[in-house]
Order: structure tokens, then C-alpha cells, then sequence
């Protein structure tokens, strides 16, 4: 095996990770083991004796699952959607930070699909979804989507991948077994690396329609049927926002976590997470004048079924979360976001965890509250998760966390070969491009 | 093709709920354990809602059986995602239960919240299996549920009627709710057949339907209870 | 070019049609078969319970003693769903919720296996009521039985056994009486009590000892007072199919008014509720009488020629007694009335007047449902109302139930009253003498006080008098004095715990029975039970029982039940009605019609014409009746001391003077007044005797009234047992399985009290922890328990759940100015505080 020089140069702090493993990645490791094998037990619990041992009843239906379904869906929209974009306008800070987003929303697919299983009272029948499928529910509209997503993220995830596998290949002194067939025989050679760029390019711009409509749908899941506060017009676009919203923050969460274990204070600066703060606070912003105007429509035109709904978040029984929500959600966040002094790596950091929190309690409190005012009169109704819903929600995040952290013991979290790109070329072609903005600029010679 | 309806008179209705037993005792609909009902678990495919209303001494206090209503434009069958839950040609919303995957979208759908789910394996303690209907399948965990019709009993008429060479009359198929009612005060036939009683009673001044506004066409139809109007 | 086929013609046209259409449709029904196969085989995957041949079964329902015809469908040997017997004249198809439920009572998991009997461990560890059972076969049981009653028998003191039986009307207690006769004990008590105050009414104001019956459907007009009729009053799915008629689309709708404390199910489907003061009904009554009589109103002629005691008369001493009239007009103004009832004056003129105009106008009440007897003079207001508007013997009214063929001819059971047995030991509900009191009150007291004689033996059928009685701890006292007891039970209850020897009885389904008229149906009529399903484990019914121990006991016993079988008594009874020679057996509405012609017209052409074809016919339709009544037969109807419809009624007279002579005293003319005509007897400490009322004058301690009541799924409190009817047990509230106390919510809140949180509920008696719920259908001083949950011992559904109202009661004196009818006021006489919990 050749060794070269510091090859890397740099760029050796990347694949450090893959080499050695600190005992504090053991710990973490134990105790996210220890998360999933609770969770599996519970799913055990719930195999054997049914739903039963949930909090769910008649006719509050949808519960914790859901809510994670819904909010595992949306946290995916940080990845491929950021990726997608910031390659398309070509803002360069993004070099450091697009692998950390592309694999956010590979893994987090799996779980939101997950959620739905562990939501479903027969998951053994799983396949009649492709026996008998009915192609007017949005149900199955999210099972194409979510399945084309998770094919088109894979495939965009891979190929910025390749170069870095065959880096690895090259210098990762093992797993060479696993890092051969998958460099797919990378030589670095102008032709590949035309040919990449084009797919590459071309994938950016599919994946943003297919993350669209991926978010589209699942909020059609609700959107589409008559109940109150459901039923909305702005579902679509509003949970698009709201996805993007918190995938955002759970980006930052994720960077700022790598930054400190694997020491990338020099990938991931200070910038990029101003650049994320900035985009987190529109993205504030716009859910906040989203969900302003979804209540205020709905205040105004007083039906008594939707205001029944409207008054149990806004003063009855789900005020706390609903309040809780705006709070960590808008107020918390732009009061950090929106002054620079704050709007640091920890401040960030802060606001995103705020967001996320706050993001989950949107979703429980769109599923919830709807299903707990029937139009009908009903008795008393009350939802309490159990022990078995909190601990597979529980298992979900510490496996995914687990699966991340096994993503960065396999491959580089940042992609080597665009910073070394970046370093290489950026500086110039920006330069170019800056000045064919500018009037009376000289086309550009190169 | 009939269409089958139902007409349930408020005037005549006693609130007793004989329906309500007798649908349990006809589909083999499981008894929730007393905890799980108090948990909101309670299985029944007909219920008996009351509405509240007014001050003393001036209360009202009303009750409306509730079957599933066998919407014309259902909600809930568009969100099936397997095709579970259909409406046959004659107007009955079916459920498969062997193909539901339980994911319960149809009993969010449905704005009467008249569809149940099997939250545990449906158990029925000692020898009460012996009293299980043979015409209507055992449901297991994790499947959803509700008002069939006693479809059923629709099969058992038409083979019948069928075998003795004549076409199906008004009262050879009537669910088990229709059946009991001890104050006679359900009707079931065919809506489209101008002969009819429950077509007759649906073009009835005192007709409402639940939630008409939502567009969903429900062939279950009430009489209001309407008023006294004798001498004072 | 045309094809000849046999001289029909086929054009190539109309063949090519033809297989045109037959392919495509053929194409066609391809595509169907595919997705129909599809289907076919998810349906085949579906699980089915074990099919086989069908039987039906017709049977009479003994759930309550409505009496509703049955018909069991069975698939192979199981029974799979009751449903109602469309040819039966009480129910014709409909079944009640409590019908509906009764598989679950016939496969219960808790049912008695095997005669059990108390441990011989048992005394020594605490005594009865400790459950520790020993199993013994039907053998030893019988022995042990026979042996305790030769004992009693040959000591002579066979008088002390007594019968304390839940049984409705029919072949068993007939069997029962000849029995008890047979071995010397006149002692057959039957619950629920012999004293409702509706049966005690009708002895002492009509002269009668047959129940009161009444022409429902026809009536344009019903004023109850608190009568639920929608919740098992009478005979429930008949009472329904009533209301059912009033509120018939075609033709006017009759007129429901429910005078109530509480919103109960009836009051919500009546056309008007009139929320009235607790034990307040007879005041209202009268008051409507007297806006009746006071605006002239009445029906003068049949007042004249039909009753007596309306105006003043003087009896054969010279003495002059005030009648009806006069009372009511002295005292029952309307504001005095309105005062005390809570009914506002325009309200009492309203009712009043609707009644008189809206004829034929029933008044019904005072009793409230099957358990709860009312009162003997709310009974007699309410009657006299009837009386007022002449509305007997005629469509719509009130009529007598007509006596029927004696089928128990053979039996030779005749009534007698203490009198015509000198020299024998009286019986000690006074031979149902509707002043004899309630026959748990009767039994406790001649055990515990050894008064007239002690209970040397006490057999209980399908009775769970330990729930029920208001004076519990003292009833299981009593229980403790009597040394041997034997309970005939399907589950066990609150009673069994206290019995020496358990015997399994099977559920009616599993029983041959020949029941009589139901309750308020004014027709003779005879339905038959048969067993649906051989009976169960090792049930035996208490019939066959008797008929074994007969043999065991030998001589005269065995001489006077010469069966084997209860069978063959039903059979023999139900053949006795052939002797009769007149009725028709059950059939349909168009075949009642024409029998009721026939009958009209003098004809007789029945269905059968042997015994023997009587008894097939009888057991393929459920049963015989008289499809006819004859409205006029005033003699029958009135046979008072005067022959007519007495408001002062003589036979109470008779009894004053009797004790006035017992007492060497003259008899107290005022008090006479009172106890002879309908009067409103106050609950709570306005009378002159408030000895007997421990709650008097305590509204500042305990500020509300008590108010249990029956509801329709829990019946006479076998409900609990059954989960399809634990589960529909407080519709308006959504409320199942658990007991819930009902408060107005302005009172609730005045205490602090949330709706669903829990509070304690306590008399001067005992305390209770329940779950308040605020109900706006109540008078704000009321709090209402629902009766039949809150067994101390039970089945799995039914143990442990719930609160029993019964215990919060306050066990009062008898107040000795109100005969023990009056024991339908014990219900409503206690008074309790709510707090926080």
C-alpha cells in the first residue's frame, strides 16, 4: 500500500475519524445501544399484545408515532434540500457542510418510514400496500415519494461520495475491501470528473421537486380529509416550510456535535453557522407568518368545529404545548438569531435545539388536538403516550444518532474533495464571476 | 340495483339501546375490559350519542343512535392505502378485514367517528365464544372495524331468495338493529325503490342528515322528533 | 338468412347480437372473476366460528318480569343471538337491551358449577359469609336438604321454612306454594315485595288482588309520576312498543308528560318534563285534581254511578265522613300544591286542563320501575285521577288484568288469609295482604325477633335480597339467626355468601316454564319457555329439585307433586288451558284481528283441538293468550265492600275500626280521613310523627336528597353481571361500568366540585367515595345514584365495582301512620352531603 507524504495535507483531520476511535465514542455508543435495545423491547411489548399499550383510544387514533413519522419526514428536508440548493446558486461556504446534510436525510428516511410501521396495527400485511394499492390515498402517494426520495438522496449522497471512497481507498490504511468496489474504479481523471459534475448537477435540480412534494404530501395525509384544523389549503406549503425549518436546526445540532468530537473548527466555522443562523431565522420567520395566518383564517371564520379545535391549543387543554411551541419555535430563535453578536456557533446551536423541540410539539399538536374534538359529542377524552411510545421515540433518535455516528466511522462527514476543490479553484472562478457582475468588466480568459 | 338505506325516527326512538346489544351480539364485536373502556377503547359499531342542551328547568337532553351512516360519498374510503374499506354497488361501505393493515387513516377520516379499532387481541373469557355468530368472521388485533349493514345477512337473503326462485322483498334483509328495536322506530330497505318505507320516509318534511354540509350523502336518515300538538 | 331451431327463428343479426354480447360479457365478467378472486381469497383468510345446522327456538325471556317472546337461534349446539318472537301480542319481535344480553348470562365464565356448601372450616374461621366452599354432588346436596326439612317437619315447627323467590308469576311459584303447603308452611314471599303501592291501591280502592293493567297505545294523553316507562316499567319492550304508537307518524301524537325529580331517559323522550320535589307526586296529583274538580272538569256520570266516597257520606253508625271532593278542594289549593312540588301554578293549571281535554288521559305511577314499590297513597292520587276522568273499562284506560285459565287447577293453591286458618301459624306476609310489608323487612324481622315465629329455614330462588335491602347489616343479622339456607343461583351475589348449601340453577334459557300475564297487560296470557340448550354444568332446575325432594320426604309431599320432571308440570299446566276452552295461541297481528271478531261474536275456532296439539303448537309459537277484552265487566273490576271505585276506601276503614276495637278505644276520625283517602304523606319531618324520620329537620348537614333510581340495563340488578350491558349503562353521560353520583352544576360548583372529580357522597348512615357528574337534568337539591352496581360479591364483572345506593340509605323506622306500602318512601327519604374527595 502506497503511503504518500501528507498527501492530504490538511485534509488529515478528515479521515482521522475513520482511523482511530476515541473511548468517549464507546460511551456514547453504549448508552445509544442500550436506547435501541429498550426501544426494541417495547416494539416487542407492542407486537405481543397490540396497540393496546399505547396511549391511543378512541378517537384520538394518531399519536407519538405519527408525530415522529411527520417529523422525522421533515428533518429530512435539511439535507438534500440545502445541498441542492446552495450547489445550485454556487455559495460556496457550503463545501464543508453538504456530506454532514446529504447523510441527516438518508437516515432520517428510514426512521420516518419506520414511525409509520410502528404505527400500523398489522405491520406483517406491510406488503399489501403493493398488493392491493388504492392510488387515490395520500397514504400511498407518501409510500411513492418517500420511496423515490430515499432513492434520489441515496444516489445524490453517493456520488459527491466517490471521490472521498477513493481518497480513502488510497490512504485510509483499511476496510479497503469496502472502499474498492465502492470507489466505483475513481481515478480522478478530467473525464470522471465531468461526468460527475453532471450528475451531480443534474440530481440537484431533481431532488428539489421530489423534496418538495415529499413534505407535500405527507401534510395531504391530513390535508385531505374533512376534519377540522386539518383540512387547510396552506398544509402543503406550510409543512414544506415548517420541514425545512427544522431540518435546518437539526443540521446545526449535527455540525456543531462534529465540530466538537472530531475537532473541524477549521471546516466548520463560525460562518457557516451565521450563514445557517441566517437562513434559520427566515425560516422563523416564515413559519411563524405561516401559522399566524392558518390561525387567524380560522378565527375569523368561527365555524364552531374549527373553533372548538382552535380554542383547545390556543386556551384549553393543549395550550401549554401550543404556547410552548411559539415560544421555542419564533421568539426564542429570532431573539437569537436576529443579532449578529448572537448569532454564534453556540447561539445557533442553542436555537436549532430550541426548534427542534419546539418542531416536534407543532407536529404533536396539528395530529392531536384535531383527533381530541370530534364533531360529535364524545366523552372524555384524553391522551397520555406510555412508556412504549416514549421509549421506541426514545430508541429512534439514539439509533439514528447511532447510524450517523457509524456513517462518520465509515466516511468522511465532510467531503474532502470539494474543500480541496475549494481551496484549489473557488478562489478564482469566483473571482470571475464576481466581476461579469460588474459593469465594464472584461469577459473572462480562462 | 337497490341502494340500501336506513331511517332511523327520533320521535319513536327510546334511547334504550337495544341496537347497541343487539349489533354486539349478531357481529361478534368484543367487550373492551372495563379499564380499556375507561380509556376511551370501547368497541361498539352503533352508539348512542346524547346532546346536552339548555338550562334548568328547560333541558333538553336528546339521543341519536349512530351506525356507520354508509355514506354515498364516503370520506374514509378514498384514504385506504390497501383498499381495505369499499363501497359495493349497492351502497354498502365494506371492510376487508384481512386486508387492513390497521394504520387507521379511515377512522380519522370519517368526520361521525363511527369506525372502531381492535386495540388487543379480542378475547372472549370462559365459553362466551360459544355465542359467536357463524356468518361473520372473528376480527384479529390491529384491525379496524365498524357498522357492516349485517352485510351478511344481505348474502343469506339473496341466496335464499335465489334457491326459492323470486326476487328479494322488503324485509327479507334487515340488520340486527333494525330487527330489535323494540319501539319500531328504524326502518331499512332499499332508497331507491319508490315503494319502499324508508324510501318513502326519506322524502319526509322532518328528514335531516348528520353533517350534511361536509357533502358526504349518508344513507342512514333521521326523522326529527318533532312536537306535541294537541288541546291545552 | 334464418336458422330454423325447432320453429323458432334465429337472424344472423340477432345471433351475432347475441354472441357479441355473450363475449363481452363473458370478457367482462373475466375481469370481475380476477378481482373478484382477489377478494374471495381475503374473505377466505377471514376467520369464521364453526358453522352447522340451524334450529330456532321459541322461548319466553325471564330477564325481567316483562315477559317478552323469544325466538334463540341456534347453530348446531350453540345459541347464537335471541331475537325477538314476532307473533308474541307483549313484545311482537322487539327485544330490550337486557334480552338482547342473555347468552352472555347463559355462557358466563362465573356461573355455579356444582352444589357447594359453606366449609366446615368455615364457622370456626369466621362464620357465614367467609367463601370458603366445599363442592358436593346433587346426591349429598339432596340429602342433606331432605334430612334438614324432615327434621324441622317431624319437630313441628315446619311453618319456620320459608320460600323467599325471585320468580315471576307462573308454574314455579305455583309449584312452590303446593310444596310449601304440602309440607305445612304457608310461608311463599316473593320479591320484589308484595307491597307495591300500585297492587296496593288497586286493593284497597278497587277491591282487587289481580294486577292493574292498561289500554297503553290508545291513550292520547299520559301523565307519569315518576313512572319510567321507557326503563323498564311494567313490561318495558310492551310499554315501548306503546310509545311507539304515540309518537306514530300518521294521526295525532299522544301526549308523554314525565313528572320527575330527575331527567331520566323517559323524561328526556316525553313531550314535557316536570321537575318536581322529591316524594312530592301525590301533592301534584291531587292538586291536578283539583283543578279538575274545582273547573268542573270530571266525568260526573261515571263518578256517580261508579264510584264512591267523592262527595261526604255518612256510614251505617250515623257518622259522617268528608270524601274526596271536599279534601281536595280544603286542602290542595294550587299554591299550597305549587308551594310544595316546586310546580309552578300555571304549570298545575295547564296539566290539569290538557288532561280533561285531551281524553283518553292515563295516569300512571307512583311506582317507579320494577325494584322500587312506591307508596300506597302517592298510588291512590294517581288512581284517582283515572277515577276523576272516568277512565276505566275502556280503550285507553285503565282495565284489570283478566284472570286466565287456572292453570294450576290441579295444584289446588288457594289464598288464605289468617282468619279462615284458625288454629294454624299465620303467614307472615299475612298471606299477601298488601299491608303486610316488604317480604325482606317481614323475614328479618321473624328471625331476628323470633315474631310471629323464628325462620327455622330459608330457601332463596333467583333472589339477591342482601343488595337490595335498605337495612343491610341488619338483614344479614337476620340471616346469621336462621340455621339453615339454601340459595337456588346462577352467579353468585351479594347472597350466596350467606347460604349454607348452594345449588346451581340454570338461566331461563336452559328451563322449561309456563309464565303468566306480564305486568300492566290488560290480556289473559300464557308464554312458554323451553330450553334452548340442555342445561349447563351441573344446574339443575329448582322445579326438578322440589320434585326430588318430594319423593325424598315421602307421604303427603309425595302425593301431592306426583312428578318427575318439572317438564311434565309446565306440560300438564299448559295443557290444563286447553280445559278452558277458549283463546288462541300466538299468531300474527292480521290473525289477532280476526280472533278478536270471532271472539266478539261468540265464535271459538282455534289452532288446535287436543291438549296434545296444544302443547306442539305452544311450543313451535310461544305461547296461548286471549286476544279479547271485554270492556264493563264492573263487577270484576270493583269489588269493594260498595261494588264501585272507592276514593275512601272502606277496606282501610275496616282495618281502623278493627284496631280502634283491639284497642277498646273510639276510633280517631281525623286520622281516619287521612288513612282512608288519597293523601300526600310528607318525607321529610312536616308530619306530626317525625320519630320515624332520622333525617328530619337535617337539611342544614346533609343538604341534598338522595335520589337512586333504576335504570333500564341493570334491571332489577343482575345488569352488573353482563358486559354488553355494563356497557351501555349512562348514555346521556357517557358513563359505563362504574357508578357515578349526578349534581346540578350551580350546586356543584357553589362546593368546589368539577365535573368527573371525585367526592364523598355521606348520609348519617355511611359514607361512599364516587365520581360526580354534573348533569343540568336534576332540581339543584337532588343528587341521583343510578341503582344495580356496587355487588360486595358477584361475578368478575360485577364484584368490586362500583357503589350500591342501597347502603347509603338511611334505615328508618316505620312510621306507624303510613302503612308499610309506604316503604316506596324509604327510597327517597335520606339526605346526604358531597364533598371533595
Amino acid at each position: 500500500m502506497e503511503r504518500h507524504d501528507n498527501p492530504l495535507g490538511p485534509e488529515e483531520v478528515l479521515i482521522r475519524p475513520i482511523q482511530q476511535t476515541t473511548s468517549q465514542f464507546y460511551r456514547v455508543l453504549a448508552v445509544l445501544l442500550f436506547l435501541g435495545a429498550l426501544s426494541i423491547f417495547a416494539w416487542i411489548q407492542q407486537l405481543k399484545d397490540g396497540l393496546v399499550v399505547t396511549g391511543m383510544n378512541v378517537p384520538v387514533y394518531w399519536g407519538v408515532y405519527i408525530t415522529n413519522f411527520v417529523f422525522f419526514i421533515g428533518i429530512s428536508h435539511a439535507g438534500t434540500l440545502i445541498s441542492a440548493i446552495l450547489r445550485l446558486v454556487q455559495a460556496e461556504w457550503r463545501r464543508s457542510i453538504t456530506r454532514a446534510a446529504e447523510v441527516i436525510t438518508v437516515l432520517v428516511l428510514f426512521f420516518g418510514a419506520g414511525s409509520v410501521i410502528m404505527d400500523l396495527g398489522r405491520p406483517d400485511r406491510l406488503l399489501n400496500v403493493l398488493r392491493h394499492p388504492n392510488f387515490r390515498s395520500p397514504l400511498l402517494w407518501d409510500v411513492c415519494s418517500i420511496t423515490v426520495y430515499l432513492t434520489a438522496s441515496t444516489i445524490y449522497l453517493y456520488l459527491p461520495l466517490i471521490p472521498d471512497i477513493a481518497i480513502l481507498r488510497d490512504h485510509a490504511g483499511k476496510r479497503t475491501w469496502l472502499y474498492r468496489p465502492l470507489a466505483l474504479g475513481w481515478r480522478g481523471t478530467e473525464k470522471q470528473k465531468r461526468l460527475l459534475e453532471r450528475a451531480i448537477a443534474v440530481m440537484a435540480v431533481l431532488v428539489i421537486p421530489i423534496a418538495v412534494s415529499v413534505h407535500t404530501v405527507v401534510s395531504w395525509v391530513f390535508a385531505m380529509t374533512v376534519q377540522p384544523m386539518w383540512h387547510s389549503t396552506i398544509f402543503g406549503p406550510y409543512f414544506v416550510v415548517g420541514a425545512i425549518f427544522s431540518g435546518i436546526a437539526s443540521l446545526i445540532i449535527a455540525m456543531a456535535i462534529i465540530r466538537r468530537m472530531y475537532h473541524l473548527e477549521n471546516y466548520l466555522k463560525p460562518v457557516h453557522f451565521n450563514n445557517l443562523g441566517l437562513l434559520l431565522l427566515v425560516m422563523s420567520l416564515l413559519w411563524f407568518y405561516f401559522t399566524f395566518a392558518e390561525f387567524l383564517t380560522t378565527f375569523y371564520g368561527a365555524e364552531p368545529a374549527h373553533l372548538a379545535v382552535f380554542y383547545s391549543k390556543v386556551t384549553g387543554r393543549f395550550a401549554p404545548i401550543f404556547w410552548t411551541m411559539v415560544v421555542t419555535c419564533f421568539l426564542i430563535p429570532v431573539a437569537i438569531l436576529a443579532r449578529g453578536k448572537t448569532r454564534t456557533v453556540a447561539g445557533t446551536v442553542v436555537a436549532s435545539a430550541f426548534v427542534n423541540v419546539g418542531m416536534w410539539l407543532e407536529r404533536f399538536a396539528i395530529v392531536v388536538p384535531t383527533l381530541s374534538m370530534p364533531r360529535l359529542p364524545w366523552g372524555k377524552i384524553i391522551y397520555h403516550p406510555t412508556w412504549v411510545e416514549l421509549a421506541i421515540t426514545a430508541g429512534f433518535f439514539a439509533t439514528f444518532i447511532l447510524l450517523y455516528m457509524g456513517f462518520t466511522k465509515l466516511f468522511p462527514i465532510v467531503s474532502i474533495w470539494e474543500v480541496q476543490e475549494g481551496r484549489q479553484k473557488s478562489l478564482r472562478e469566483v473571482e470571475e464571476r464576481v466581476k461579469t457582475y460588474l459593469p465594464g468588466a472584461e469577459p473572462a480568459t480562462e | 340495483m337497490p341502494r340500501w338505506g336506513m331511517v332511523i325516527d327520533l320521535a319513536k326512538c327510546s334511547g334504550c339501546q337495544a341496537c347497541v346489544v343487539a349489533c354486539a351480539a349478531e357481529n361478534n364485536v368484543p367487550c373492551a375490559e372495563p379499564d380499556e373502556a375507561g380509556r376511551g377503547r370501547a368497541l361498539t359499531w352503533i352508539k348512542v350519542v346524547p346532546f346536552v342542551e339548555g338550562e334548568f328547568p328547560h333541558v333538553k337532553v336528546r339521543l341519536l343512535p349512530l351506525p356507520c351512516l354508509h355514506c354515498d360519498t364516503p370520506p374514509c374510503i378514498k384514504v385506504c392505502p390497501v383498499d381495505a374499506t369499499n363501497i359495493t354497488p349497492e351502497g354498502i361501505v365494506r371492510q376487508i378485514f384481512s386486508r387492513c393493515i390497521g394504520c387507521r387513516y379511515c377512522t380519522n377520516a370519517c368526520p361521525y367517528t363511527v369506525r372502531v379499532f381492535n386495540w388487543r387481541k379480542p378475547e372472549w373469557p370462559g365459553e362466551m365464544d360459544t355465542a359467536h355468530n357463524p356468518d361473520v368472521s372473528l376480527r384479529p388485533k390491529g384491525v379496524v372495524e365498524k357498522c357492516t349493514f349485517c352485510h351478511h345477512r344481505l348474502q343469506k337473503a339473496k341466496e335464499e331468495a335465489r334457491a326459492q326462485n323470486r326476487p328479494l322483498a322488503e324485509g327479507d334483509y334487515v340488520p340486527a338493529c333494525v330487527e330489535t328495536c323494540p319501539t319500531q322506530a328504524m326502518y331499512f330497505g332499499d332508497l331507491d325503490d319508490p315503494m319502499s318505507k324508508v324510501s318513502e320516509l326519506s322524502r319526509s318534511p322532518r328528514v335531516f342528515r348528520l353533517l350534511e354540509e361536509l357533502g358526504t350523502h349518508p344513507k342512514v336518515l333521521y326523522l326529527a322528533e318533532g312536537e306535541w300538538s294537541g288541546k291545552t | 338468412m334464418k336458422v330454423r331451431n325447432g320453429g323458432i327463428g334465429v337472424s344472423r343479426r340477432n345471433f351475432l347480437r347475441f354472441a357479441a354480447g355473450a363475449s363481452a360479457g363473458t370478457a367482462a365478467s373475466g375481469l370481475t372473476v380476477k378481482g373478484m378472486s382477489s377478494l374471495a381469497q381475503a374473505l377466505a383468510e377471514e376467520k369464521r366460528p364453526p358453522g352447522g345446522p340451524e334450529r330456532w327456538v321459541a322461548t319466553t325471556c325471564q330477564a325481567c318480569p316483562g315477559g317478552c317472546g323469544l325466538v334463540v337461534r341456534c347453530v348446531g349446539k350453540r345459541a347464537v343471538k335471541i331475537l325477538g318472537n314476532p307473533l308474541h301480542p307483549v313484545n311482537r319481535g322487539g327485544v330490550c337491551p337486557k334480552g338482547q344480553a342473555a347468552l352472555q348470562l347463559l355462557y358466563h365464565p362465573d356461573r355455579l358449577l356444582e352444589p357447594l356448601r359453606q366449609s366446615r372450616l368455615a364457622p370456626i374461621l369466621s362464620g357465614r359469609g367467609s367463601r370458603r366452599w366445599e363442592a358436593l354432588s346433587w346426591e349429598e346436596a339432596l340429602k342433606l336438604m331432605s334430612e334438614k326439612l324432615q327434621a324441622i317437619r317431624q319437630a313441628g315447627r315446619s311453618h319456620g321454612v320459608a320460600v323467599l323467590s325471585g320468580a315471576r308469576p307462573g308454574a314455579m311459584p305455583d309449584l312452590w306454594q303446593r310444596f310449601l303447603a304440602a309440607y305445612g308452611s304457608p310461608n311463599y314471599l316473593s320479591l320484589p315485595g308484595t307491597t307495591d303501592g300500585s297492587s296496593a291501591a288497586a286493593y284497597f280502592m278497587q277491591g282487587v288482588h289481580e294486577p292493574l293493567a292498561y289500554d297503553l297505545k290508545n291513550a292520547s294523553y299520559v301523565l307519569s309520576f315518576g313512572a319510567n316507562l321507557l326503563e323498564g316499567w311494567g313490561s318495558p319492550v310492551h310499554l315501548m312498543r306503546a310509545f311507539g304508537a304515540w309518537r306514530a307518524a300518521e294521526g295525532q301524537r299522544s301526549k308523554l308528560v314525565q313528572v320527575s325529580p330527575r331527567l331520566s331517559v323517559t323524561a328526556a323522550k316525553a313531550d314535557e318534563w316536570v321537575p318536581i320535589r322529591v316524594g312530592t307526586e301525590a301533592a301534584l296529583a291531587l292538586g291536578i285534581a283539583y283543578v279538575l274538580i274545582s273547573e268542573g272538569r270530571v266525568d260526573a256520570n261515571f263518578l256517580a254511578q261508579h264510584t264512591f266516597g267523592f262527595d261526604d257520606w255518612t256510614d251505617t253508625s250515623g257518622q259522617r265522613h268528608a270524601g274526596f271532593r271536599t279534601l281536595v278542594l280544603r286542602d290542595y289549593r294550587l299554591n299550597e300544591v305549587a308551594e310544595l312540588t316546586g310546580v309552578p301554578v300555571e304549570t298545575i293549571l295547564r296539566l290539569g286542563r290538557e288532561f280533561a281535554a285531551n281524553p283518553p288521559a292515563l295516569a300512571l305511577g307512583d311506582k317507579p320501575g320494577s325494584v322500587q314499590p312506591g307508596t300506597l297513597y302517592g298510588s291512590m292520587a294517581v288512581e284517582s285521577l283515572n277515577a276523576l276522568m272516568g277512565n276505566f273499562e275502556q280503550p285507553g284506560g285503565v282495565l284489570l288484568q283478566p284472570e286466565g285459565p287456572r292453570t294450576a287447577g290441579w295444584l289446588g293453591v288457594r289464598h288464605h288469609s289468617a282468619g279462615e286458618q284458625a288454629g294454624r301459624p299465620p303467614a307472615l306476609d299475612g298471606s299477601r295482604s298488601p299491608l303486610a310489608g316488604d317480604a325482606a323487612d317481614v323475614l328479618a324481622e321473624a328471625a331476628l325477633e323470633g315474631k310471629p315465629y323464628p325462620i327455622e329455614a330459608l330457601i332463596l330462588h333467583d333472589a339477591n335480597p342482601v343488595y337490595l335491602a335498605p337495612d343491610r347489616d341488619r338483614f344479614i343479622a337476620a340471616l346469621a339467626k336462621i340455621p339453615f339456607i339454601v340459595d337456588f343461583a346462577t352467579l353468585p351475589d351479594d347472597t350466596t355468601d350467606f347460604a349454607d348449601l348452594l345449588l346451581p340453577a340454570p338461566t331461563f334459557l336452559e328451563t322449561w316454564d309456563l309464565s303468566g300475564t306480564p305486568p300492566v297487560v290488560p290480556r289473559a296470557l300464557r308464554g312458554l319457555s323451553q330450553p334452548v340448550v340442555p342445561a349447563r354444568h351441573g344446574s339443575r332446575h329448582p322445579g326438578d329439585v322440589i320434585l326430588a325432594l318430594a319423593k325424598r320426604l315421602g307421604g303427603p309431599l309425595a302425593g301431592a307433586l306426583p312428578f318427575d320432571r318439572f317438564e311434565q308440570v309446565v306440560k300438564r299446566s299448559a295443557q290444563d288451558i286447553f280445559s278452558a276452552q277458549r283463546g288462541y295461541l300466538f299468531g300474527t297481528q292480521l290473525e289477532e284481528v280476526w280472533d278478536k271478531l270471532l271472539e266478539k261474536s261468540g265464535w271459538w275456532a282455534p289452532d288446535y283441538s287436543t291438549a296434545d296439539e296444544l302443547w306442539q303448537q305452544m311450543k313451535e309459537k310461544g305461547g296461548w293468550w286471549d286476544p279479547a277484552y271485554h270492556y264493563g265487566e264492573w263487577g270484576r273490576v270493583f269489588r269493594t265492600p260498595s261494588g264501585k271505585f272507592e276514593f275512601f276506601s272502606q277496606l282501610l276503614w275496616r282495618d281502623i275500626l278493627a284496631e280502634a276495637r283491639s284497642n277498646a278505644a273510639k276510633p280517631d276520625l281525623v286520622a281516619a280521613e287521612r288513612r282512608c283517602l288519597p293523601h300526600f304523606e310528607p318525607l321529610f319531618g312536616a308530619s306530626a310523627t317525625d320519630a320515624g324520620r332520622p333525617d328530619a329537620g337535617n337539611e342544614a348537614q346533609f343538604p341534598f336528597v338522595l335520589f337512586p333510581y333504576e335504570i333500564l340495563p341493570l334491571g332489577e340488578t343482575r345488569g352488573a353481571d353482563l358486559p354488553f350491558l355494563q356497557q351501555i349503562l349512562g348514555q346521556h353521560l357517557f358513563e359505563r361500568w362504574e357508578s357515578w353520583i349526578e349534581i346540578h352544576p350551580e350546586a356543584a360548583r357553589r362546593l368546589g366540585i368539577e365535573d368527573g372529580s371525585w367526592v364523598w357522597v355521606e348520609s348519617s348512615h355511611r359514607k361512599a367515595r364516587m365520581r360526580a357528574r354534573w348533569f343540568l337534568g336534576l332540581r339543584p337539591e337532588v343528587v341521583a345514584i343510578p341503582l344495580g352496581l356496587g355487588h360486595r360479591t358477584g361475578s368478575r364483572w360485577s364484584q368490586g365495582r362500583g357503589t350500591n345506593p342501597c347502603e347509603l340509605l338511611v334505615p328508618g323506622s316505620r312510621n306507624p301512620a303510613e302503612p308499610p306500602p309506604g316503604g316506596g318512601a324509604r327510597w327517597f327519604s335520606t339526605r346526604v352531603r358531597i364533598s371533595r374527595a
